[in-house]
């Protein structure tokens, strides 16, 4: 009797989480039907979940926009940024927390003030200094607003912190500077911190929307995000061709989860541990 | 126990003075690493954290302060006034906030309950639910707003054909000055709930079984063991949630944007039902190219950021129980 409560149990938990999994997935996978179904009706009832695929829509989106161009430039701002934030970051770290030098602590203080500024209450002189410093409609200006990161620099600083002092007097021993223990012995081995840094910009950095929407003008230095809100709003009532095309901006993104999740989610968990 | 403290720090004290030492110690070496990061930082941080008050005092020019003009506090007289629809932004944000943070925190305890697994027993497949949850929060707002949009759209949206087979009213929706707002709710907390559900698991993993055995033994049924054992030990956790959803929902814009914002000029719904004060802000500033009153907008929202976010921690620190 208990035993077949204890299935019941069982049974009912992964129907739970079966529906769970169901509702989170299912909007992706809508995108996919709005894309790629060829009947012109999706207002019937019962739903057709199932798609009689057509992918004329989904040509039709590919060849309206020069999507490769606005792609090519969220990947050189993803990927610059990515390594900015990482050696800007890395940097600091090692000074905070190897270096002994007056107004260190003080410092680190100033540094870590800087989360208190929310990005929203900043847009607006950001972009009259962007303007000032002809970044406007450009892809630097999409990248060095974001190119130094207080989370990068704690996050580095409490991983140098935790390294033993006799790895630096081993390094010296063997003639080292401080270059070749950052670079040779400390970066090596602050590698889960490289990676929740790599991975935490990259979310942040893909998905960035208001700021390069204030920011690009035209094609010129446009991302992916930025174009597809142009595209939804000049072509709204073609909901295969939008659908299409949201799900084109979807898809790279969701290998990349797919691949790193198990790392991702450590990540996201691991922030709020450094709180 | 004070021994070894002492002997530490000691240590500590005495490797930093070699380290100092060794390591040349100069202030050359250790402002010039921060440096990078300072230059950067002070460009787009710091320096506008000031500028933006100064702008606000100004008729805003591009060109700088000398093709700008004084004009004191006359645009916060103007936030004041019922007309700008300043005021009835911070009510909408209110009203948004005051939605998502209690409905991140309920729903995101309950699919992390959900979720858990058992520390005894495996759970197999938990993984892919953990990843399906926590799989919105990192895709791009806009793609999946669009979606969302087509879902609630009146004529053929999923929502609506819901609705009908239900044999309820179908709704207006994205167009509707009361349905806008909660479809926007609907699709950002499916969009972050993610972020809550995989800090609540942290939280949950670092609950000891045998806590919860010792008061399940003490005769504590799963609901008081939650309400009295595994939610003080989360309480951290929970502030911190509460911290950040707060200051997300005061700043999203995206899926506003992209749900209720082009038919509307850019802002936020019929009406303004969904204009936040921070698609207000992007209005005034960046259609309408307003920028000192914008950044008078900035200043209060970053007033209001900040106050919220200080009651909080205060709040915060009576209620919480550190381990």
């Amino acid at each position: 009797m208990a035993l077949t409560m204890r299935w019941v149990h069982r049974v009912l938990h992964y129907l739970l989480m079966t529906a769970v999994a169901v509702v989170f997935l299912f909007p992706f996978y809508w995108a996919l039907v709005l894309g790629v179904d060829k009947r012109s009706q999706i207002f019937t009832l019962p739903p057709n979940l199932w798609p009689s695929f057509d992918f004329r829509p989904f040509l039709r989106a590919l060849a309206a926009q020069p999507w490769a161009l606005y792609f090519l430039h969220s990947v050189i701002i993803t990927g610059v940024t990515i390594a900015l934030v990482t050696i800007t970051g890395a940097l600091a770290g090692y000074s905070l927390a190897f270096v002994r030098f007056p107004g260190r602590e003080a410092l680190f203080a100033l540094l870590l003030s800087a989360l208190m500024v929310p990005f929203e209450a900043i847009l607006v002189p950001d972009y009259v200094i962007a303007y000032h410093l002809q970044l406007v409609d450009s892809l630097a200006g999409q990248i060095f607003p974001f190119s130094a990161s207080v989370f990068s620099i704690f996050l580095f600083r409490q991983f140098f912190k935790s390294l033993p002092v006799s790895l630096w007097d081993a390094c010296r021993l063997d003639g080292g500077t401080w270059w070749t223990f950052l670079w040779r012995v400390a970066m090596p081995l602050a590698k889960p911190a490289v990676a929740t840094v790599v991975l935490l910009t990259f979310t942040a950095q893909w998905s960035s929307f208001q700021w390069p929407l204030i920011l690009t003008q035209g094609q010129r230095a446009r991302p992916i995000e930025v174009a597809l809100s142009y595209f939804q709003g000049f072509d709204g009532t073609h909901w295969r061709e939008v659908s299409s095309a949201a799900l084109m901006t979807l898809v790279p993104i969701i290998i990349v989860f797919m691949i790193t999740q198990k790392y991702l989610i450590a990540s996201v968990s691991g922030r709020s541990a450094e709180y | 126990m004070l021994a070894i403290e002492e002997t530490t720090r000691m240590t500590i004290r005495s490797s930093g003075r070699i380290r100092w030492r060794r390591l040349g110690g100069s202030m050359a070496l250790g402002y010039g690493l921060v440096l990078p990061a300072l230059v950067l930082l002070s460009t787009f941080t710091y320096f506008p954290a000031v500028l933006v008050a100064l702008i606000s005092l100004y008729h805003w020019n591009l060109a700088g302060f000398g093709a700008s003009q004084w004009v004191g506090l006359l645009h916060y007289e103007q936030l004041l006034n019922p007309i700008s629809g300043f005021l009835q932004s911070l009510t909408v944000t209110a009203y948004y906030s005051g939605v998502m943070v209690p409905a991140t925190i309920g729903f995101g305890l309950l699919l992390a309950w959900l979720l858990q697994g058992s520390p005894r027993r495996k759970t197999p497949g938990l993984a892919f639910f953990r990843a399906a949850v926590f799989l919105p929060y990192v895709t791009p707002t806009i793609a999946t707003s669009i979606v969302w949009v087509f879902i609630f759209n009146p004529q053929f949206g999923l929502a609506n054909a819901m609705l009908t087979a239900l044999h309820l009213p179908a709704l207006q929706w994205l167009t509707s000055t009361t349905w806008a707002m909660p479809a926007v709710m609907i699709n950002n907390l499916w969009h972050n709930l993610g972020f809550s559900v995989v800090l609540f698991l942290a939280g949950l993993a670092n609950v000891p079984p045998e806590t919860m055995e010792a008061a399940q033994l003490d005769g504590a049924n799963s609901a008081q063991t939650f309400w009295h054992v595994v939610l003080p030990l989360l309480s951290p956790v929970l502030l911190f949630v509460v911290i950040v959803t707060t200051i997300q929902s005061m700043q999203t814009f995206g899926p506003i944007y992209a749900m209720t914002g082009g038919q509307f000029g850019g802002g936020g719904g019929p009406l303004g039902s969904t204009t936040t004060t921070a698609v207000y802000l992007y209005k005034s500033a960046f259609i309408d190219f307003h920028y000192s009153y914008g950044a008078a907008v900035s200043v209060v929202l970053f007033l209001i950021i900040f106050i919220l976010t200080m009651i909080q921690h205060r709040l915060g620190e009576r209620f919480t129980f550190y381990q």
